[in-house]
């Protein structure tokens, strides 16, 4: 009888409808915290982007002016260059590197798990720890890597206090965070089906071909993925910069980013105004470069699609 | 169903907007201070605070903020949010920035009318830093001026160089610099003779007779460019390149991260260029001696320096103005500033209680009392808010080229000065 009565009763609500609610409440501490703490911050810096502010007496309106200023500013196209300098190199090296960490890590070695957890640590490690690490590292008499170049009859740089190294100094160390792309590869990598391997393998097809014609196919999706946060993330490198350079982006602007310039003009000259406009031009920045990605995304496979 | 989603709306709510109001109405009627400083200095504040909360009765809502930049994003955020303490700390550098926007009341009706103290009690020369026109708006408590080398005893007698005495030069600076470097056999600089604890270059270009800019207190044009500048400038850089008797930007990275007073305390370098303020980390030196001489004077026996400072001011918006009046009374008044000479840590602002034997007491340096002296030839930064933005963005990373040898001074002063002009001082 219980059974039955529990059957005929109707559902108080949908059970997707139900479902979508508790996804909402589980998400209301998040939802919440965007509107007060990032949607405001960020609507505010709209405004802010077209007035004029010293945080201490009202802001003024200025119109474009802030926009006009930064488009002759040197220092902006320096920090942009800069940018953009980092980010050429930093993703593309960083991709293909944590392909083949991720594809290493997917073979059935006995130690394999052991090393996945090597390979992520830098990951969870707080960026100023790592950063000051890496300025051991970069020491140009008593570091770790000239002392190795200097084993193989190399005169290392001086790194971080050259201005030609400097910014391949910090494309170097951005290597050290494959480890974060590397586990979502090998999610990808692990969601690829057996039997292709095996159909493949039945036709003779050698490992590289089964890498060409299999593997990156079925992962395009994760690398599409990962680059365009890697684009996203690069354009906005900051930490490192910030603790390695205490602040200033030397020597000589060599590594001032365009996020230390924007932190530089906010809080060090407290030009809240022309901050947020700098700020707004980097989202724009980063909003046509990843609408780029997706124009010539062609080269993405997704398997869904032929089922459709 | 709904109900548990209100309900959890509410409950969240409720923590949210109570958690914001709860810190307002705390401070309500408390007066607010914002300051910083380090350890002892805290406890300075912070003992000085409760006998004022004693006497008076009224609250203090004391807070800190480390030095530099974190201080200024933390009052500013303030001012933004148009909640500023009723008094703050300020230095003789980025007071402009609140004195040019209005922020600060005139302190000069007050000190008229206190009886503790009277404005000439104090160093003229910081008293007038602090005034715009007719106004004070900022009570000192201590003047810094970066006057101070700070030298080893110890090398000096194994180098058998002579110590060096308040009538130096450059020159002597540099004769007894060479003698007192090191190297190992692979050529690697283990001593060096002289380096400054950031690059103090406005020293040089004071003590050679150069300037910054026209007018520090009204300043219309910046005069790097002038052949007094230029030459104390590339001084600066041939003391590293050379006379070699300076670390070079790249061997100070090479030192791995150890900091200038460090490469002393550990008998790295023999001279140790600063201000006073580091005496109460070398007298926890046990390997060597050491002393203080005044920073030498320049090829045409000029002697000027930079120096700091700092000291209280309240805001125009506080409505508690006699009490934080009184607060500042406590904390730059007498009792305030013989606690602060005690620790060595600055000079009071306060003539008497910095030549009284509360400040020069008996411990190390046995010259202590060249700072007293110094103040006299001081030569403050160009008072104008913007000079952080020009020293920071437009004279630091051109000078970095300068320090690392790959462009002489002339160059790059004659290309970024007229620049320096025309973005900031056109207007």
């Amino acid at each position: 009888m219980e059974v039955a009565s529990r059957k005929i009763k109707k559902p108080y609500l949908k059970m997707s409808t139900h479902e979508a609610i508790w996804g909402y409440v589980f998400l209301m501490p998040w939802i919440l915290g965007m509107i007060f703490f990032v949607g405001g911050p960020i609507i505010a810096s709209l405004v802010l982007a077209f007035c004029k502010w010293d945080l201490i007496t009202p802001p003024q309106f200025v119109g474009m002016d802030n926009f006009i200023k930064i488009m002759s500013d040197p220092k902006f196209w320096k920090s942009l260059y800069n940018t953009f300098y980092y980010t050429i190199f930093a993703v593309p090296i960083g991709i293909v590197g944590s392909i083949i960490v991720a594809l290493l890590m997917n073979q059935k070695w006995k130690s394999v798990r052991l090393l996945r957890t090597i390979y992520y640590l830098p990951s969870v490690t707080a960026g100023v720890a790592s950063a000051i690490i890496w300025m051991w590292l970069f020491n140009p008499d008593f570091g770790l890597i000239n002392y190795f170049l200097g084993k193989l009859g190399i005169k290392g740089p001086l790194w971080l206090a050259s201005e030609e190294w400097s910014k391949p100094a910090l494309i170097i160390m951005s290597l050290w965070g494959v480890g974060g792309n590397m586990i979502i590869y090998l999610a990808g990598l692990q969601g690829i089906p057996r039997q292709l391997y095996e159909a493949a393998e039945i036709d003779g097809a050698n490992i590289f071909q089964k890498f060409w014609n299999i593997t990156l196919p079925m992962l395009s999706p994760v690398i599409f993925f990962n680059l365009i946060m890697s684009i996203v993330w690069s354009f906005q490198i900051f930490t490192q910069v910030y603790v390695m350079t205490q602040g200033q982006g030397g020597p000589a602007d060599s590594t001032l980013v365009l996020v230390l310039y924007i932190y530089q003009k906010a809080f060090k000259f407290h030009q809240m105004g022309y901050a947020s406009a700098l700020a707004w031009i980097l989202f724009i920045i980063i909003l046509i470069a990843t609408m780029l990605q997706f124009k010539f995304s062609k080269w993405v496979y997704y398997e869904g699609e032929l089922k459709k | 169903m709904k109900k548990i989603i209100s309900l959890v709306l509410m409950i969240f709510l409720l923590v949210f907007f109570n958690s914001c109001g709860k810190s307002k109405a705390v401070s309500k009627d408390m007066l607010r201070f914002m300051y910083w400083g380090d350890v002892q200095e805290i406890e300075i504040i912070t003992n000085l605070v409760k006998q004022f909360e004693k006497d008076t009765k009224i609250k203090v809502s004391a807070e800190r903020a480390p030095s530099g930049p974190p201080y200024m994003e933390k009052v500013l955020t303030q001012f933004a949010g148009g909640n500023p303490p009723d008094v703050l700390f300020v230095e003789v550098n980025n007071f402009k920035a609140f004195a040019e926007r209005n922020v600060l009341e005139d302190l000069t009706p007050y000190l008229e009318k206190e009886t503790a103290f009277k404005k000439k009690d104090f160093y003229p020369q910081i008293i007038d830093r602090f005034t715009i026109g007719n106004s004070l708006y900022v009570l000192p408590r201590d003047i810094a001026p970066i006057c101070v080398v700070y030298y080893n005893k110890k090398l000096f007698d194994e180098a058998g160089v002579k110590y060096p005495t308040d009538d130096w030069t450059w020159y002597d600076l540099v004769k007894k610099g060479q003698k007192l470097v090191k190297k190992d056999s692979k050529g690697i600089y283990t001593q060096f003779g002289f380096v400054d604890d950031w690059p103090i270059w406005e020293s040089f270009v004071y003590s050679n007779g150069g300037s910054l800019v026209d007018n520090v207190k009204n300043p219309k044009k910046c005069t790097l460019n002038k052949k007094e500048a230029i030459e104390a400038i590339q001084f600066r850089a041939d003391l590293i390149h050379k006379y070699k008797i300076a670390p070079s930007p790249s061997q100070m990275t090479a030192m791995g991260g150890m900091g200038t007073s460090d490469m002393f305390v550990s008998g790295k370098v023999a001279m140790f260029y600063s201000g006073i303020w580091k005496t109460p980390l070398f007298r926890q030196i046990k390997d060597f001696q050491w002393d203080v001489v005044m920073f030498p004077k320049g090829p045409k026996g000029i002697r000027a320096f930079s120096t700091g400072g700092s000291g209280y001011a309240i805001t125009k918006a506080s409505n508690k103005k006699e009490a934080a009046w009184k607060l500042v009374t406590y904390l730059a008044g007498k009792a305030g500033q013989i606690e602060l000479a005690k620790t060595g840590l600055a000079q009071p602002a306060m003539i008497s209680i910095a030549e009284s034997k509360y400040f020069i007491d008996d411990r190390p340096p046995k010259h202590k009392d060249i700072v007293l002296k110094g103040v006299k030839y001081v030569v403050f930064a160009p008072l104008m808010s913007e000079w952080e933005e020009i020293n920071v963005s437009a004279i630091a990373p051109a000078f970095d080229k300068i320090w690392s040898g790959k462009e002489k001074a002339e160059k790059v002063l004659k290309e970024i000065v007229p620049e320096i002009n025309e973005n900031f001082f056109s207007k």
